[in-house]
């Protein structure tokens, strides 16, 4: 299935062309991710041979993450696929960072900075290289952070960014050791992979217009939030 | 040639569809005044937000409206430049990946521009150049003198607050709800508008500036003083001395614009357009011997794609393009002369 992945959450513009699982193309560049990204992509899909026209699925990271990014991200994504008139499936960038993980990670927190003292996290099983959500995605301050990995046990693989503060404040409440790997951002296979996992509920025709940013959506920014 | 422009430069969602500059196809204004009516003012974050959400319905309604499919579009055209900062970066988003998904032109337009322009669509070839143009709306009040399509010469803007913005705030004082435009209208058939004197700001000698802060001061202190005494706040009264104010203030200085620069051509665009006595006023002092009046269809004095999609194909003309990576702007200067109407500090490239 060849599929063009966007991302802007971050402080980075990415724009992958994959077929199934494997990366035929990744272009990604630091700055302002709305003159960015759609070059990005352009050039990805050059590198990659394919045609916009023979894209079987258009993928975007819904978030959390950067408000104007996923303005940019989404309403691009959004724009391709009803123009291409194309499935469109959107991302979770927590899961794309556990896909990131390492193969035998085991139990693994996915971080995106909320600020304020908060993040947005979700944990997953990893093993045999599927990974499975053990814990709700949400944002979570400090202490509820603490508190869910001291529920989880273990030793525990963190992705994304964690500050060194915020880490001895979470294993010293939580007393649970943490691993922080040095994957601050989603590799593009595991781009690749997550859309590839969400092909089934992605968006067709008039639906597509129903993705939204995550912050957008009640249920995880509102009532997650303390 | 089919150029589409698309607008999401403030709280409307604009999506239309141009034929050769001048024949509109389709022009879908989605308005977000329900949104912003609880806060009696425009938020930036609801606006972006709500642009995020209903972006790609207009654009398809825009294009189904027009009876055309996607492929026929020949080039996009989008306000980057001129209006809140996160609105204008979901039209330039979608413009951009309209632009690759159909791998046509781009072109980048300043949004005062696309009013200026949206003045020329509607005459039907009569008004040419120059000719005088007040654009004045809820973000900007300014005369400028339309040389030549993208050539402009400033002759005032204003200093503080534009005209549509004191309406808003005016009417959010009075309780009258949002957009302030309308509802003082409204309202202010029903008063008296010799009732209060209110300042006419800047209206001595022949200077061309505007100011509308002051007077948005003195209708407040005039409503606390008499909250103060205890009588009822006379809202209509206040409305239409308000607005007495505010109509004076623009067609004065628009006449007096004409009758210094010789231009016997006059425009008026923007939302703040639609208000029913600056139209009379403008059309008396015309019947009276005054400058010609071009007053475009409401359609195109608010916010609206169709108005971006002419001044696009102007752009287009001359072989001018932008490139995918194309950047909003908040704050740019206008025309080729780059005329800079606002505090310097907020032109990114200054």
């Amino acid at each position: 299935m060849l599929t063009l992945v966007l991302d802007s959450s971050a402080a980075v513009a990415t724009a992958v062309v994959s077929n199934d699982l494997e990366v035929l193309a990744v272009r990604s560049e630091e700055g302002s991710t709305l003159s960015l990204l759609h070059d990005l992509a352009r050039q990805a899909l050059g590198d990659s041979g394919v045609p916009l026209s023979a894209l079987d699925m258009v993928a975007a990271v819904r978030g959390p993450g950067s408000w104007t990014g996923l303005h940019v991200c989404v309403t691009t994504a959004k724009t391709l696929a009803q123009v291409i008139d194309r499935p469109l499936v959107g991302l979770s960038m927590l899961d794309c960072l556990a896909y990131t993980a390492p193969a035998g990670a085991g139990t693994v927190c996915a971080l995106v900075d909320a600020k304020h003292d908060a993040y947005y996290s979700a944990f997953y099983a990893v093993a045999d290289g599927k990974v499975r959500p053990v814990a709700a995605a949400g944002r979570r301050s400090l202490p509820d952070l603490a508190e869910e990995l001291r529920r989880i046990g273990g030793g525990i693989d963190v992705v994304g960014v964690l500050s060194e503060p915020h880490r001895r404040q979470l294993e010293h409440d939580s007393g649970t050791p943490l691993n922080l790997t040095s994957q601050h951002y989603p590799t593009a296979e595991a781009f690749a992979a997550v859309a590839m996992a969400g092909r089934e509920a992605a968006l067709v025709g008039e639906e597509l217009h129903r993705l939204a940013p995550d912050y957008m959506q009640d249920d995880f920014t509102i009532s997650s939030r303390k | 040639m089919l150029v589409i422009g698309i607008d999401t430069s403030c709280d409307d969602t604009g999506v239309g569809i141009v034929r050769d500059g001048d024949q509109v196809l389709s022009n879908v204004i989605a308005s977000q005044h329900d949104y912003h009516e609880r806060y009696g003012g425009i938020v930036p974050s609801v606006a972006s937000r709500q642009h995020a959400k209903i972006f790609n319905v207009v654009l398809a309604e825009a294009v189904k409206e027009a009876g055309i499919d996607y492929s026929d579009i020949d080039a996009v055209a989008v306000s980057s430049d001129q209006g809140l900062a996160l609105s204008l970066t979901v039209g330039v988003a979608g413009a951009k990946a309209l632009a690759l998904a159909l791998d046509r032109p781009l072109i980048g337009i300043h949004h005062v521009e696309g009013h200026i322009y949206a003045a020329t669509m509607a005459a039907e070839g009569e008004l040419g150049y120059p000719f005088l143009c007040l654009t004045v709306a809820g973000g900007h009040t300014m005369l400028v003198v339309a040389h030549a399509y993208g050539e402009y010469e400033l002759l005032g803007h204003t200093r503080d607050d534009a005209a549509g913005e004191a309406y808003d705030k005016v009417a959010r004082r009075l309780g009258l709800g949002y957009p302030g435009g309308p509802v003082i209208e409204r309202t202010a058939a029903e008063g008296d508008p010799k009732a209060f004197a209110f300042p006419r700001p800047m209206l001595g000698g022949d200077n061309l500036e505007f100011s509308f802060s002051g007077l948005k001061t003195a209708v407040n202190v005039a409503i606390d003083g008499i909250e103060k005494s205890g009588r009822p706040v006379p809202v209509a009264d206040i409305a239409a001395s308000f607005q007495q104010a505010v109509v004076d203030v623009l067609a004065t200085k628009t006449l007096m614009a004409a009758r210094q620069r010789g231009i016997d051509a006059v425009a008026v665009t923007g939302g703040v357009a639609a208000n029913k006595q600056l139209r009379e006023t403008l059309r008396a002092a015309e019947a009276a011997g005054g400058p010609r009046v071009y007053l475009p269809p409401m359609s195109l004095c608010v916010d609206n794609g169709a108005m971006v999609a002419g001044a696009g194909y102007e752009r287009l003309k001359r072989g001018e393009r932008s490139t995918l990576r194309l950047d909003a702007r908040a704050c740019a200067p206008l025309g080729s002369r780059e005329i800079r109407y606002r505090a310097p500090g907020k032109y990114r490239h200054s």
